[in-house]
């Protein structure tokens, strides 16, 4: 346990410096040149020389990078939920199709709109509301399923077919909408953090930290699921109500990011593999906090990598995650063997 | 006699799944006393799962009453149980990433708190729980770089921290060597006899049980259970008849079934 304590405290405290560096970095770096020192001064209320510099920082960069943080720990708190409760070290949001699900209420939202993604309130109030409802309805039909079968990783299979024919009905919607509805679609597809604005910010913000907060109150179920069904059953988990909560939890995490940010994959399934590599430990203790750091450090650095090319534009996010998913995934499959948490 | 810890009164174990039911054992009325080990003796696929599960209180029974402590095993809360009945299965799990520690902390959870924390009590019980299977020098390994032996002492001490009276076992030396099949078998009869443990595992393995347990559940082949001790067993042919269509004999010299004369 010392040995293992001793790595945990290590960890947790290299990912909230991680954090804290790149934080900042986000600021600094966009699609417009902006001096370091103008950054400092116009997060901290200084002189800022222009004032368009001041308008960037504060109600572009500054809600991007919180919303890259607060979506990064979102989805890979929801994907440690989900490879939990389904004891699949495979599993994640978007494979699961809960993102799909999201995603197909936000089109039915946005096409019935016409494109016309306005700022009034009702507008993303029921971008949120359809990717909410999207999300419980393959909540649901995974529910249904799981009482009928029994394999976890049939489940998963299911949860998979699920998202295809969610896809499929994108795909139809998509077909018969107007042109203006199919683009703005598609622009929310590809994902990014610049969607959440300074005034809606604190709505997000809470949604995602008291879901957040709430899933830590299940790190002890969640630690004794570890020994599957029936030794937590054993232990006096109430399995149907602690897999109810977790998927609501997860379910919530994943709608209110994919509303905002559209859907994002790959940082559920893979961030929960970083956090327990680094680790070298399943414990949620410090399993959970620790995936909730690494989220936010991924999302930030994807976000970084996404204003790279400056003048030239912003990269979807979308693009980016595969790059650093495939790799990690692929080298955790071949690895398996070596690697504790599978053994 | 002592009254027993867990008894059953005419149960009936089996499968409902709609209107039809599949009754698998029948009129068991069985008992399982304090500091005593217990081997649950069959064939496989007789049955000998089911009724374990029934009486740990994980499925319903179809028919009868399983007592535990003299109350109806339905009476109680999940909570309640899981401070009477601790299980060993051979499930595979996803705890390659605990130390032995953690994995056995795990069986404090029906005494610890809101988040599980373990206070200096719940400590010494796993630290004893660990010393009693005897992998204290293991105590702070991955569970993942334990062998299968190892493994199965673990997760027996993990069910030890759990503090029940009674600790049931499926089928716990079936994916063992047999050296570690011998020291499973003879750690759960010192530990039922030094902490007064009711011990009941289910097996198919004769020859090995027969010298360790203290008396035998045995299904026979009309689906009831007889108990009563290896000797009596034997004498009254009730082991004899445990393959009854099967081309083997008990041998009582060496102990274990033969290929029939």
């Amino acid at each position: 346990m010392k040995a293992t304590s001793h790595r945990s405290t290590i960890t947790l405290i290299a990912l909230s410096l991680l954090v804290v560096v790149l934080l900042p970095l986000n600021l600094v770096f966009g699609s417009i040149d902006i001096p370091f020192g103008e950054v400092v001064s116009a997060v901290f209320g200084g002189e800022v020389s222009k004032a368009t510099w001041q308008t960037i920082v504060l109600e572009t960069r500054l809600p991007m990078a919180l919303t890259a943080t607060l979506a990064g720990a979102a989805l890979a708190v929801a994907g440690l939920l989900l490879q939990t409760t389904f004891d699949n070290p495979l599993a994640g949001p978007s494979i699961l199709g809960v993102s799909t699900g999201s995603s197909l209420g936000v089109a039915i939202v946005m096409l019935a709109m016409g494109g016309v993604v306005s700022e009034a309130i009702s507008s993303y109030l029921g971008i949120l509301l359809g990717a909410i409802v999207g999300a419980a309805v393959v909540m649901l039909v995974l529910l249904f399923f799981s009482t009928i079968v029994k394999s976890t990783a049939m489940l998963l299979i299911i949860g998979i077919m699920v998202g295809y024919l969610t896809s499929s009905a994108i795909s139809l919607l998509n077909f018969f909408s107007t042109q203006e509805g199919v683009h703005s679609f598609v622009i929310w597809g590809m994902g990014n953090f610049s969607g959440v604005t300074l005034d809606r910010l604190p709505l997000f913000a809470i949604l995602i930290l008291v879901s957040l907060l709430l899933s830590f109150t299940l790190v002890k179920p969640l630690n004794a699921l570890l020994l599957g069904a029936r030794y937590a059953e054993n232990l006096g988990v109430s399995i149907k109500a602690t897999r109810n909560k977790l998927l609501i939890i997860s379910g919530i995490l994943t709608a209110v990011v994919t509303a905002f940010c559209g859907p994002i994959g790959f940082l559920g399934l893979i961030v929960p593999h970083i956090a327990r590599l680094a680790l070298r430990s399943s414990n949620h203790t410090v399993l959970l906090p620790a995936t909730a750091l690494a989220g936010a450090v991924i999302a930030l650095l994807c976000n970084l990598i996404s204003v790279l090319p400056a003048s030239w534009g912003v990269i979807p996010i979308n693009a980016i995650t595969p790059v650093i998913g495939v790799p990690i995934i692929i080298y955790i499959i071949v690895n398996r063997k070596k690697i504790l948490y599978f053994n | 006699m002592a009254q027993a810890l867990l008894s059953t009164i005419d149960l009936t174990v089996g499968y409902r799944n709609g209107k039809r039911v599949a009754e698998v054992l029948k009129h068991l009325n069985l008992s399982l006393y304090a500091g005593e080990l217990v081997c649950l003796l069959g064939a496989n696929g007789i049955g000998k799962s089911t009724l374990l599960r029934t009486i740990s209180g994980v499925q319903t029974a179809l028919n009868g009453v399983v007592e535990v402590n003299g109350r109806d095993l339905t009476a109680y809360s999940s909570k309640e149980l899981s401070k009477l009945v601790g299980i060993v299965y051979t499930d595979r799990t996803l705890a390659g990433a605990l130390t032995v520690e953690e994995l056995v902390s795990l069986g404090r959870q029906p005494y610890t708190g809101f988040f599980g924390r373990l206070d200096d009590d719940d400590h010494r019980v796993v630290a004893d729980a660990i010393e009693s299977v005897g992998m204290s020098h293991k105590t702070h390994d991955y569970v993942a770089t334990l062998s299968d032996g190892e493994r199965q002492k673990a997760m027996i001490a993990r069910a030890l921290a759990q503090e029940t009276p009674i600790i049931i076992l499926d089928e716990p030396t079936a994916f063992l060597d047999v050296a570690s099949r011998i020291e499973t078998m003879q750690l759960l009869r010192q530990l039922a006899q030094s902490q007064q443990k009711a011990i009941l595992l289910s097996t198919h393995d004769v020859g090995l049980s027969l010298p360790l347990t203290d008396r035998l559940w045995l299904v026979t082949a009309d689906s009831t259970v007889v108990e009563g001790t290896t000797e009596q067993l034997i004498a009254d042919g009730t082991l004899n008849n445990l393959f009854p269509n099967r081309n083997v004999a008990f041998d009582s010299v060496v102990m274990d079934f033969r290929v029939k004369d």
